[in-house]
């Protein structure tokens, strides 16, 4: 796991070229604390920070092939890496590393871009011909790791993380009140979009080519949530999707260092945990987080799977006064609008984990989405058939989906059945699944200046022109959305990537092997009626996990919301408190989040609803990327001199620097 | 207070917007942003009670319920029928 930045600038001073890409690699050092280099080429520049965990001796970068013509920036793992090497050195190809950066490279010399469809792996990785000049930007299928890129005054920049552009001469950020409506509304940027003017990210499993000074942006694998239905029985759909699952687990073991597991008590995390538990030769650390409240708390479940599995188990307890003083940092790091203040407490368990001198931890994330977990799958699935059902199987279906509708009594159910009346039909094409959450979005939108701004325009053109999705039923449309927008812009991202990578902890998934995913989709639909969450997991792992870890409903991970700040009042919340702050906001409509603001100020907590809770969520943090990205008048993070362990130089520049040209 | 005002005042209320400007008695109040799942379950059980009425498990499944104007036109009518059968329209209350 590392960080990687450059740039393609022909026009730039020569001499300016190793500080402006020193700087870019300072900004983004807490992604690879362990050590930094950079490759410097006519008009190009791009670096690595490093975090060592694969072949920690040799594995130093920006790394080349033995002739010097390719050479590689490399973010991430590829976790299949000894499998191909294998295969490339059979080819022929030459070896002198263990580390999979170097079987990146090789593998992209031999086959090309095409190459890409073979990585099993968690990357994005820049690679530059230095004979040709043409400059590749790649990242993996399911965007577990970033990689954003920008236009500046004739140059290309790109890096691990948009705060790295600020080290341009010249480079600053809008933000853009268009793409501010589409996140409040989907809850996260789009596939390719950031929130900042003219700044994109390279789409999950795209590749962007740089030949002669045309770009070229192409998808080298689409999302493909398709797959012949399971044939065998339940029994064996089980034990299919524990193996492959096992298999996943172990190939995410491998490492030079050692790799601890995040766990939440629940059943994603739990199976991750027994998996590693029966592979890894060592005694497995585990790291959860718990909070004071006992309301967000889960720290019972975590240390009655824990003990069950017999993993030397740790937590750090979070509480809202904590929650409250590291916001601006964890935005700092996530770099996007937030909804939920739940990224928080990961930005401090990947404290604690660092601490505990762990730098590597798997994850169940992309377990709902894989074996339909979430709530919102089954709610399709009703809202869907609704016309086709009798009154009294609607009523069954409402109860399944809201056992908590019995103790609110008939009228209450009688309601709901109303509210799915209404969201019976599809009223943005293609967005069935999702209307009732995007229409609670609206609310957000309303924060913005500009009314005239469709919110939904983004997500619209993003299904119409998405290839096969038209075709998808209702609730792999669902699947397809949470894949490409909550979980790839938010659960991955803004709750996992970089919160652990804000102190150097990288985090694996297995759930996000090609292989899982594909066995998910072949199960996921055959065995379920929709009774039951995950109950082919459930059914997999059925005796080798506490009775109570199965029998327990899904808990989604949850922390304090506007109450932290509410109650503790931070300095930084006169950003929205002062009227005079909220004007300086370009983008917010100043009376309504005065309302939004005043309503939340003046509530008791348990009445305001989710999406006001959200909504000023939104507001101030989005508030705190304008003063720390675009204003610039705080950074928490904001350390760029301070040195980088720059091991690896290579000067390959023949036109020499302006006299007196140094920035 | 009439039944007009009661209505849009809990909406304004509840749902942090005001009517006249770009939200007007005909707005969708779900495709505008104002209303989502939780303000419709609230909205329904304020106009059960607020004005004693009973929504049957039929209407519910009309959408009516989207605009203040159908809102207040099916109150109007529920009471109007209430009041002709009871031979009471101070029962509206």
């Amino acid at each position: 796991m590392c960080g990687i930045a450059g740039f393609l600038a022909p026009s730039l001073d020569p001499g300016a070229m190793p500080g402006v890409v020193t700087s870019m690699l300072s900004l983004i050092r807490h992604r690879g604390p362990d050590e930094a280099g950079y490759y410097l080429d006519d008009g190009f520049a791009m670096g690595t920070v490093r975090l060592a965990i694969v072949d920690l001796a040799s594995g130093s970068q920006p790394m080349s092939d033995p002739a010097e013509r390719y050479w590689i920036s490399f973010n991430g793992e590829l976790y299949n890496h000894l499998e191909l090497r294998e295969e490339l050195r059979a080819l022929g190809r030459p070896f002198r590393t263990h580390c999979d950066t170097e079987v990146v490279l090789q593998a992209w010399i031999q086959w090309g871009p095409e190459c890409l469809t073979r990585f099993n792996g968690a990357f994005a990785f820049a690679v530059r011909d230095a004979v040709t000049g043409d400059l590749f930007l790649a990242r993996d299928r399911y965007g577990k790791r970033p990689l954003f890129y920008t236009e500046h005054d004739g140059a290309l920049l790109f890096a691990s993380e948009m705060k790295a552009f600020r080290a341009f001469p010249g480079f600053r950020f809008t933000l853009d009140p268009r793409e501010l409506a589409s996140v409040f509304a989907v809850w996260t940027p789009l596939p390719d979009r950031t929130p900042f003017e003219g700044v994109r990210q390279l789409p999950m499993g795209g590749v962007l080519t740089v030949r002669g000074g045309r770009r070229t942006l192409r998808t080298y694998e689409e999302l493909d949530l398709t797959a012949p239905p399971f044939e065998g029985s339940e029994e064996d759909a089980a034990a299919f999707v524990r193996e492959t699952l096992r298999a996943s687990v172990e190939l995410r073991l491998r490492s030079d260092v050692e790799v601890g597991v995040y766990l939440s008590g629940g059943l994603d995390s739990s199976v991750v945990t027994k998996l590693a538990t029966d592979l890894s030769p060592h005694e497995v650390r585990t790291f959860s987080v718990a909070f004071e409240n006992a309301e967000f708390d889960e720290s019972d479940s975590q240390r009655v799977v824990a003990s069950h599995l017999g993993t030397r188990h740790s937590s750090v307890t979070v509480t809202a006064a904590d929650i409250a003083e590291h916001f601006p940092a964890a935005v700092h790091h996530a770099e996007v609008p937030a909804f939920r203040t739940a990224f928080v407490p990961m930005y401090l368990l990947s404290r604690h984990v660092r601490d505990s001198g762990v730098k590597t931890v798997l994850s169940g994330e992309g377990a709902d989405e894989a074996f339909l977990g979430y709530s919102l799958f089954r709610e399709t699935m009703l809202r869907a058939s609704w016309h086709e059902l009798s009154g009294e199987e609607r009523e069954t279906g409402l109860a399944r989906l809201h056992p908590e509708l019995a103790h609110f009594g008939p009228a209450h159910r009688k309601h709901m059945a109303g509210l799915f009346q209404q969201f019976s039909e599809e009223r943005l094409p293609g967005l069935f699944s999702h209307e009732l959450r995007y229409q609670n979005g609206r609310f957000a939108a309303r924060l913005l200046k500009d009314r005239g701004v469709d919110p939904f325009a983004g997500i619209l053109e993003t299904v119409r022109t998405a290839p096969g999705y038209a075709d998808l039923s209702a609730v792999r449309k669902a699947q397809w959305l949470e894949y490409k927008t909550l979980l790839a812009g938010y659960l991955l991202s803004t709750q996992g990537e970089r919160m652990g990578l804000a102190h150097g902890v990288e985090n694996r998934c297995p759930f996000l092997d090609p292989a899982v995913v594909r066995a998910a989709a072949s199960v996921n639909l055959r065995f379920d009626d929709g009774s039951e969450e995950k109950a082919i997991l459930k059914k997999a792992f059925r005796g080798e996990l506490p009775a109570s870890s199965l029998a327990r409903r899904k808990q989604p991970y949850r922390a304090p919301g506007s109450a932290v700040f509410k109650d503790r009042r931070p300095d930084y919340l006169e950003l929205v408190l002062s009227g005079t702050e909220l004007e300086k906001l370009g983008w917010a409509d100043p009376v309504f989040a005065r309302k939004l603001v005043a309503k939340i100020m003046t509530t008791p907590a348990e009445e305001i609803s989710t999406k006001e809770d959200q909504a000023f969520v939104y507001l101030l943090s989005t508030a705190l990327l304008d003063q720390q990205f675009v204003r610039d008048t705080a950074r928490p993070d904001a350390s760029p001199e301070a040195d980088l362990k720059v091991r690896t130089v290579v000067d390959n520049r023949r036109v020499l620097p302006r006299a007196g040209g140094m920035r | 207070m009439d039944r007009t005002d009661r209505i849009r005042q809990f909406i304004e209320d509840r749902f942090l917007v005001e009517f006249g400007g770009e939200v007007t008695g005909g707005t969708d109040l779900f495709k505008a942003g104002v209303m989502d799942s939780f303000g419709y379950i609230q909205l329904m059980s304020f106009l059960e009670e607020e004005f004693s009425i009973g929504v049957t498990d039929e209407e519910i499944l009309t959408d009516v319920f989207v605009s203040l104007d159908a809102i207040d036109a099916f109150v109007a009518r529920k009471l109007a029928g209430q009041g002709a059968g009871r031979g009471d329209a101070s029962c509206a209350g």
